[in-house]
């Protein structure tokens, strides 16, 4: 009973028409960092082959540079499309499901799903589906320009003499197994932004249980992040000589730190909070919550 | 009559209502602030600089609304997006996010058909989107103030030019001049782009959904901050990069220009689309 629950809102969850609509925008946003991305590697490419060619230098030193692992989408904070998706990525992963749960208490759905199933399966079916379907909505677009980068750009394995060319220092998390097994690197990251991002998504249906309004429970994941990135900025991060780390998701959920690194410690205890919070506003309570 | 009778419906619904129009600039102004009074006490105690730097209601203002400096991708620097510029644009575009669309949904249906058109409504909704949007910032303004009454900072003086350079950390080649003063009056232009976005933002959620219009304007407002052009009308709004402070900066008279003509277009383009806009069922 409580798989055929979670299967029924997991089909829910991903097969609507704003799950594609989400991952259509990621992917338009992430295509327009594949594209610069993509020439830069052709252009320098073609002039280590030109100064070659013309005997100017004997081998390309910058080599280990032209690589998947520095070219996807993951791997840079400069390009429009990178810097957009990482700012933006709130909103795409609440718009597929963040809203169910709003809509399904306001049309009355829910009294008749609770009474077929029972609240806990119901609620605890929803949080999985909302979790799995924010994870997906931020790691399909990035798996998918990650994919699409790999079928122009060799995947040479990052070398560390070029540590400031890739942005992973020897602080950054995972930064071990960036240089020794990059293809973990990235699948290993873009977990840690499923989890995280299925965690934000959650907050949608921790959110639904006191806000009525859909399009405000959408939004809030994302003013709650830039919020923290604000008071973040504004009271721990003062000085520009002190090396800080990262505490905003905003900015440790992109692969390479666009300005500090972050600790495992940090991305653990955020999460613990978010899932603590958002398991007892959804399930706890609304267990008990009053549905009639 | 039939239009002020609208739009005291509206501002008693949608603004007075509203605590966030008041609670959220509020705080915002405050954390904005406190954040540079520790700034400036921190650069005056490192010394880095030849002079003492004070902190007045015009650096406070150009602060909250400065934006970012110019950004440089051939520099290979990361993107750091200017939290607090966004912060304060992005609230009231929120806030005035919802209302209209509710509002359709509800009573507005009501009001329609009792006032036998259509124009009436949209434009008593868009003189209610202009009144909260110079609410917000009226907040922001007044509390700043506040806070420099409390800190005893000077309320009549102008944007220190050196002091905004130091902490929007702007490019030495392109700024204007190092030290100088420059009137507070030029920081109403952020305000004037501010109600044409919101406008702007009202107008498209008549075409998508409210949530996928706040999406596109995130969007739009992002790469403003990215790419600095006059395309992007997003620059006009942050006073860092006007002719004032940049070598190849944004012309003010120029930002007034463009924001009349969004809020003209706005107002229009709603106006005339609200004619054929299908209001049942929109759910």
């Amino acid at each position: 009973m409580t798989f055929n629950m979670l299967k029924l809102e997991c089909k829910k969850a991903i097969f609507n028409k704003f799950f594609l609509l989400s991952i259509l925008i990621g992917c338009l946003i992430t295509s327009s960092s594949l594209i610069p991305n993509i020439q830069s590697y052709y252009r320098d490419i073609n002039m280590a082959k030109k100064l070659l060619d013309s005997g100017t230098v004997i081998y390309n030193s910058y080599g280990p540079l032209e690589s998947l692992f520095n070219h996807w989408i993951g791997s840079e904070a400069i390009s429009a499309g990178s810097v957009n998706f990482f700012f933006i990525f709130p909103i795409l992963i609440a718009i597929p499901y963040g809203w169910s749960y709003c809509l399904e208490k306001q049309k009355g759905y829910i009294r008749n799903v609770v009474l077929r199933s029972g609240k806990p399966r119901y609620y605890f079916s929803k949080y999985v589906a909302m979790f799995v379907s924010g994870g997906l909505a931020m790691v399909i677009p990035l798996l998918l320009n990650f994919i699409i980068t790999a079928m122009f750009v060799p995947a040479v394995y990052p070398d560390p003499s070029y540590i400031t060319g890739y942005g992973i220092f020897t602080a950054s998390i995972l930064s071990k197994f960036f240089y020794t097994n990059p293809f973990l690197y990235v699948y290993l990251y873009l977990l840690v932004d499923f989890v995280f991002c299925g965690l934000i998504t959650c907050l949608c249906f921790a959110l639904a249980t006191f806000i009525k309004n859909r399009v405000v429970v959408v939004l809030m994941p994302f003013f709650i992040l830039l919020a923290f990135r604000y008071i973040c900025t504004s009271f721990i991060y003062v000085s520009s000589t002190t090396v800080y780390k990262e505490l905003s998701p905003m900015f440790f959920l992109h692969p390479v730190p666009p300005a500090y690194n972050t600790t495992w410690l940090i991305i653990t205890v955020e999460a613990i909070i978010v899932l603590i919070f958002t398991f007892y506003m959804s399930i706890i309570r609304g267990i008990h919550n009053e549905i009639y | 009559m039939k239009y002020i009778k609208l739009l005291r419906f509206d501002l008693q619904n949608g603004m007075i209502r509203k605590y966030s129009l008041i609670i959220i600039p509020l705080f915002l102004s405050m954390i904005a602030c406190v954040d540079l009074h520790n700034r400036v006490s921190i650069i005056n105690s490192q010394g880095h600089f030849p002079r003492q730097f004070s902190t007045s209601f015009a650096n406070y203002l150009g602060y909250i609304y400065g934006g970012m400096a110019e950004y440089d991708a051939s520099a290979h620097i990361p993107f750091v997006f200017p939290v607090r510029w966004i912060i304060v644009l992005f609230s009231i575009l929120f806030i005035t996010l919802n209302y209209p669309y509710n509002d359709m949904q509800s009573v507005g249906q009501q009001i329609l058909i009792r006032t036998k058109g259509r124009s009436l409504w949209w434009l008593s909704k868009c003189g209610w989107n202009i009144c909260c949007t110079v609410i917000f910032h009226f907040v922001i303004y007044l509390s700043t103030i506040i806070f420099c009454l409390l800190t005893q900072s000077k309320i009549l003086s102008s944007v220190d030019v050196e002091l905004m350079n130091a902490m929007f950390k702007t490019n030495r080649a392109t700024q204007v001049s190092d030290t100088g003063i420059l009137p507070f009056s030029f920081l109403l232009l952020p305000i004037a782009i501010s109600i044409g976005i919101n406008l702007f933002q009202m107008t498209l959620s008549l075409f998508i959904k409210p949530m996928f219009s706040f999406l596109f304007i995130s969007l739009f407002m992002l790469s403003s901050a990215y790419f600095m052009s006059p395309f992007w009308i997003g620059n006009y709004a942050m006073p860092i990069r006007y002719n004032l402070m940049h070598t190849n900066g944004m012309l003010i008279s120029n930002g007034i220009i463009v924001s009349i003509l969004l809020i003209t277009a706005s107002i229009i383009i709603g106006l005339i689309s609200f004619r054929y806009y299908d209001i049942i069922n929109r759910d």
